[in-house]
């Protein structure tokens, strides 16, 4: 690493700082912007500056929106009675990918987890709760992880919105589609064995 | 399932170390402090992924370096398999034919093990964490399931414990336990069945080795003292019933306190001789025997479960054995188990020293013994 100095080495330090970009692999994206056109560069520049500039949270759902709101609350053909929670902004394209969910979206900015130091304060549950509270939702689905923060952040919005009425749910946990069981690991066989459903 | 070899780097005492091994009996002959106990524990690693001395991984780093390599070579189901890990202070990454493994779970059950030590005496004479640490280590060996429930309540646990502290310095609310709480008696549930079920197992099974043993028909017994039901019934939905009970009546003093005060982490695990507890009333020697006996139970439990005998790892016990206990183990070779011994002379074995191959160790160097 120390070969690199200068501005160049300040180059591949700051590629080297994004997610599953380790010192080689942001060696070899400085090398290729190196080779690039100046206006090639300039376009991923300008597009890196624009996207910080103009994406921010959605004031209703903290998904990510271009303006006040995001494209999803302001789709008037959403059905504003479903209510999906999530963790993050990804898994909001990873349930719009489906195009099978028709309802609008809450992102907790995170999970239940003591052991780092976050609780409810520091997700998005007030807002959360603001939201339910103005009437429109019959449903709520809890679509966070399914590992021990996961779970205890949707039994712990279970707790706060059970009273209000509301209906909550859960994803369900078991096989992938299409999977054949003998590829399935262990414990995923014995959650779905323990969330069997009679067939009609 | 056979070790064909091992391989180990910066590892205690081994600079750079190949050995090939035999595929029933491999001897490692050597004085004190020499080397031969940790060639077992990189087995152990490799196999459990945690050494049987509970100690920490960066204690086993060959003095002033900072990462250490183990790898192997295994035969099982006619398939060669190469399992390694790589540890550097940061990071201990696990690997089965040079591909990353990313969950702890798919390496544990690659490579059955029992080992069988002087150590072995704290399971009688211990407190509770080394009879919870017995079952637990054969346990996860056999079943995925109850490892992957172990992990997940070992992190509900601190994290309940965390939620614990805030409380008690006024920086979370009481309803924040209520989700690992729940998550808690969710596990127990998992918990508490598989061990009870294990249990049930291993008495069948030492009855059968500690007879063999002492041929004595003493009534030895491993009893499940559970958190709640302190053993009464085995009943898995009483146990739920009482430890929700139980759960709302340690509230107020957990939080008083800081600590978790009730589930399986709380489990004791009693060993009975007629009736009576044997850390108080039996001899050095009938614990040494109950000992070897459960050890024995435990393989056998392990073939029951899993169709092939775990190798087994004897660590410097040999000698102690007399030639009705050897005999076990000459029965155990009969039925094609892998094993690896250690000793400080060749006479401490003297009818299998032939039918060996044998290392002598000397201050972490390995080289055949010869006959």
């Amino acid at each position: 690493m120390d070969y690199f100095s200068g501005i160049l080495g300040r180059l591949i330090d700051e590629l080297g700082r994004m997610p599953g970009i380790g010192p080689k692999a942001a060696q070899r994206l400085a090398f290729f912007l190196l080779r690039q056109d100046a206006a090639v560069v300039q376009q991923l520049a300008n597009a890196m500056l624009e996207a910080k500039a103009k994406i921010r949270p959605c004031a209703d759902c903290f998904f990510l929106a271009e303006g006040e709101r995001c494209h999803i609350c302001s789709d008037p053909r959403r059905d504003a009675r479903l209510l999906c929670v999530v963790e993050d902004p990804k898994d909001v394209f990873s349930m719009e990918r489906t195009r099978e969910y028709r309802g609008l979206y809450h992102v907790l900015m995170g999970t239940l987890s003591p052991l780092d130091g976050i609780g409810p304060d520091d997700l998005k549950i007030a807002e959360l709760l603001k939201r339910l509270q103005a009437g429109h939702v019959q449903e709520v689905i809890v679509a966070t992880n399914q590992d021990v923060e996961g779970e205890a952040t949707a039994l712990y919005l279970n707790k706060l919105i059970k009273p209000l009425g509301i209906r909550v749910t859960r994803l369900a946990s078991g096989l992938p589609a299409g999977g054949d069981l003998e590829y399935a690991d262990d414990i995923t066989i014995s959650r779905a064995l323990g969330g069997r459903r009679e067939l009609e | 399932m056979k070790i064909l070899n091992l391989h180990l780097n910066n590892f205690r005492n081994y600079r750079e170390t190949s050995i090939s091994f035999s595929k029933s009996i491999n001897i490692f002959i050597g004085d004190n402090a020499q080397g031969k106990t940790n060639i077992l524990e990189a087995i152990h690693i490799l196999a459990t992924t945690k050494s049987f001395r509970s100690v920490k991984y960066e204690n086993m780093l060959k003095h002033d370096e900072n990462s250490f390599r183990i790898e192997c070579e295994i035969l099982k189901n006619d398939v060669f398999k190469k399992v390694k890990i790589n540890y550097d202070l940061k990071n201990k990454l696990f690997f089965i034919n040079d591909k990353k493994i990313n969950k702890i779970s798919d390496i544990l059950g690659i490579i059955n093990v029992s080992i069988l030590c002087p150590e072995d005496i704290q399971i009688i004479k211990g407190d509770s964490h080394y009879r919870r640490r017995f079952i637990d280590i054969a346990l996860c060996q056999l079943d995925k399931v109850y490892l992957i429930n172990l992990i997940e309540y070992q992190k509900v646990l601190r994290n309940k414990n965390a939620v614990l502290k805030y409380i008690r310095i006024g920086r979370a609310k009481e309803r924040e336990l209520e989700p690992w709480n729940t998550q808690i008696i969710d596990i127990s549930r998992e918990i508490y069945s598989r061990r009870r079920d294990f249990l049930i197992d291993l008495n069948e099974k030492n009855k059968k080795t500690s007879f063999f043993l002492s041929g004595e028909t003493e009534n030895i017994e491993i009893k499940y003292i559970d958190d709640v039901l302190k053993g009464q019934t085995s009943d898995v939905e009483e146990y739920i019933k009482e430890l929700k009970i139980k759960q709302k009546r340690v509230w107020g003093e957990e939080i008083k306190r800081g600590i978790s005060l009730f589930g399986p982490h709380r489990d004791e695990l009693k060993i009975e001789i007629n009736g009576k507890n044997i850390k108080h009333i039996g001899s050095q020697g009938q614990q040494r025997t109950v000992a070897i006996s459960l050890r024995l139970a435990e393989v056998e439990c392990m073939y029951a479960r899993s169709g092939e005998y775990p190798i087994l790892l004897i660590d410097d016990i040999f000698s102690e054995l007399d030639n009705k206990r050897k005999a076990y183990f000459m029965e155990l070779l009969n039925r094609n188990t892998q094993m690896f011994l250690t000793g400080t002379r060749v006479d401490e074995f003297p009818t299998i020293f032939n039918q060996a191959a044998t290392f002598k160790i000397n201050q972490g160097s390995i080289d055949d013994y010869g006959k």
